[in-house]
């Protein structure tokens, strides 16, 4: 008898889940993407990044999400890469005659299809000089670097790209709780004492990020575009034409949905350092429950300057990019192994023997 | 029959005065024109008092007992001991018993320690050996070492075996005392050379001690700081790094942490006895003798 009650208690919440389901269309906390239901499971699937969640997982994630309207974009030229299928824009006043990426010349011209008009810009703030003049400047004061290096002469290959970036707004709430310690110790002339006070803590607020930005190019390595932040937004100014002229501009190949798992998951770290941050006052503490829930988010589609240059050596291609606005240059410069394990050995050698001096000097044998 | 009992008693005075010989203790003159000193020995006009106040003895005897403390067989009994204790160590034991003691405090050395010091230093006993003396005017013993001694025994051996003397001493059980203290010292020369004395050593019949380079951590502490610079060089090369946080894009006057619980739960107190730290420069004291050279050892009262 009690069986045959819990079987229809249990059936009458599976319904009641169910119907639930019908009413509301669920967003995918990880990335945004509309959630199918899985009768196999009982499960809402993503499709975009695989993920599945439970009823409770989602009921706490009901984001509000608004993205910023934009037009179709016309009155471009496109160049598609054929080597790795970059997609380049320009106006109808530049021309290109090898990939940016990849450097490989077979790029076709082609008609512009299912393009948006950004809404914002940062305009080139710097020129083709300042770049050339900055990727001169790596490498000095930096003896490790083969002298070969930079004897190259595809300096004036640097290109002035504007690069697609979502710039996302997140409403975070965060909380965390934990065991913190507080650490006082004081000596008479017999003993040195410790004290150590136990806490229980707790930590939660409200944290608001805006224009987090997250690059929609494949063709670029996401950290060489972290690694030229921060743009200065006070220059985004709305999106003209006329900007572009003398430019090249990439079409964007990943959507907001694709790439805001990069964004939150930076946000996400932060408001965990933030409230972390607000328990210095203990010596130690242990964190066993962090949860941080985003509320809102809102999106928008720019495009910001950035120089660039690839540079061929040893068969490997290596990006150096400068942010076109702020004029920070970045890319990994090459070490020569040899100079740079030899003088390590050297160095040792010599510290070795000088201090094992100094201690002889002091009286001390061998 | 009568000649032969004679003949008998004869031997028998002859053997007993053979006997004598080795127990009881002959000196040499020591004159101004001739002090009998040992070859190495500097003669000075401030040392020359200290050499004529000490009896010139046969360094082969090993036991002279001046203030006469021991019976014949104990004498023969502790003799034993100190061959065995040479032929073990191949240094040089000498047991000194003294009523009188005609020395005066020299270098901060009471008259005890000086007798013994000088005692060895005047003979042609071995540069490495000890030297136990009673002194029955001062009631103390007392232990000297000389040479590869000074290393051999430390103070805390020093100290361990005065310890196991004492109770005898104060009982009047000298030689019992005196044998004790040769096998004490005769086992711990078996022990081998105390840790505290293991960087000590002697340089022209002075104790010297000296640290040694730590040669191990100074390696070690190289190697680490030179790879953990050439890794920040080799780090400064890279320049793209991937973020991991947003930080640059909080918005402070969004920004609001409105929990916050801080509740106590308990506190415990540690405490650690503080060490006193002592120095590490060698486990013997040492002192310098008339002649110059160094002595170690110890001795007490009874
Ligand atoms: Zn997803
Ligand atoms: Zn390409």
């Amino acid at each position: 008898m009690l069986k045959i009650i819990r079987a229809i208690i249990i059936s009458y919440y599976i319904i009641k889940g169910c119907g639930f389901m019908n009413v509301v269309d669920h967003k995918c906390p990880n990335c945004n993407a509309t959630l199918e239901f899985n009768p196999k499971n009982q499960k809402w699937d993503c499709h975009y990044c695989k993920s599945s969640f439970e009823l409770k997982d989602l009921k706490q994630n009901e984001v509000k999400y608004e993205k910023a309207n934009s037009k179709p974009l016309k009155d471009l030229d496109v160049y598609t890469c054929k080597n790795c299928g970059a997609k380049i824009m320009t106006d109808e006043n530049t021309t290109a005659t090898f990939c940016v990426y990849c450097k490989s010349t077979a790029i076709i011209k082609d008609r512009l299809v299912d393009a948006y008009e950004p809404n914002k810009i940062i305009p080139f703030k710097t020129t083709k000089e300042d770049a050339i003049e900055a990727f001169k400047n790596v490498g000095i004061r930096k003896i490790f670097m083969p002298r070969e290096f930079k004897d190259k002469k595809n300096i004036q290959e640097m290109k002035g790209i504007y690069i697609p970036f979502w710039l996302f707004d997140f409403e975070c709430e965060g909380n965390i709780s934990g065991s913190a310690t507080r650490v006082s110790s004081w000596s008479d002339t017999k003993y040195h004492y410790t004290k150590t006070d136990h806490y229980k803590v707790e930590r939660g607020g409200s944290i608001t990020f805006e224009n987090v930005p997250v690059d929609g190019s494949k063709h670029f390595d996401n950290a060489i575009m972290n690694s030229i932040e921060p743009f200065n937004y006070q220059d985004l100014c709305d999106f003209n034409y006329s900007y572009l002229s003398g430019f090249y501009a990439e079409k964007y190949n990943q959507t907001d949905i694709e790439v805001i798992k990069d964004g939150k998951k930076r946000t996400r770290e932060s408001v965990l350092d933030i409230l972390k941050s607000d328990l210095n006052r203990y010596h130690t503490t242990i964190i066993d429950k962090e949860n941080v829930d985003i509320l809102n988010v809102k999106v928008k589609y720019v495009l910001l300057p950035v120089w660039l240059l690839n540079i061929k050596y040893k068969n490997e291609i290596r990006p150096f990019a400068m942010n076109g606005q702020t004029g920070k240059m970045v890319g990994d410069i090459p070490i020569d192994k040899k100079k740079f394990i030899f003088s390590g050995i050297i160095t040792i050698i010599i510290m070795i023997a000088i201090t094992v001096g100094l201690f002889l000097i002091g009286g001390y044998k061998l | 029959m009568k000649n032969k009992l004679i003949i008998f008693s004869l031997l028998f005075l002859f053997t007993l005065n053979i006997t004598n010989v080795s127990a009881s203790t002959n000196t040499f003159p020591r004159t101004e024109s001739d002090l009998q000193v040992p070859s190495n020995i500097l003669i000075t006009e401030e040392n020359k008092p200290f050499i004529l106040n000490t009896p010139k003895v046969d360094a082969r005897e090993k036991v002279y007992d001046f203030a006469d403390l021991f019976t014949d067989v104990e004498e023969e009994e502790l003799y034993n001991e100190i061959l065995s204790y040479i032929k073990e160590t191949s240094m040089d034991f000498a047991v000194v018993t003294i009523s009188e003691n005609p020395k005066s405090y020299f270098n901060g050395s009471d008259s005890t320690t000086v007798y013994a010091d000088d005692f060895h230093d005047y003979n042609d006993f071995k540069p490495d050996a000890v030297v136990f003396l009673i002194d029955m005017e001062n009631r103390k013993f007392y232990i000297s070492t000389s040479g590869k001694a000074i290393i051999m025994y430390d103070d805390s051996r020093i100290d361990s075996t005065l310890d196991i003397a004492e109770f005898d001493m104060k009982n009047n059980a000298y030689a019992k005392a005196s044998k004790k203290i040769v096998k004490s010292l005769k086992n711990y020369y078996k022990e081998g050379i105390p840790r505290s004395n293991r960087n000590c050593e002697l340089e022209d019949g002075k104790y010297k001690c000296y640290k040694k380079v730590p040669i191990v951590p100074i390696a070690l502490v190289s190697l680490i700081l030179v790879i953990t610079i050439w890794l920040c060089i080799a780090s400064s090369y890279k320049k793209i790094k991937a973020k991991t946080n947003a930080a640059d894009y909080v918005i402070k006057k969004k920004t609001n942490i409105n929990r916050r619980i801080d509740l106590f739960l308990t506190s415990n107190t540690s405490r650690i006895r503080i060490e006193t730290t002592t120095s590490s420069s060698g486990g013997s004291s040492t002192h310098s003798s008339s002649s110059g050279s160094s002595h170690g050892g110890g001795g007490r009262s009874f």
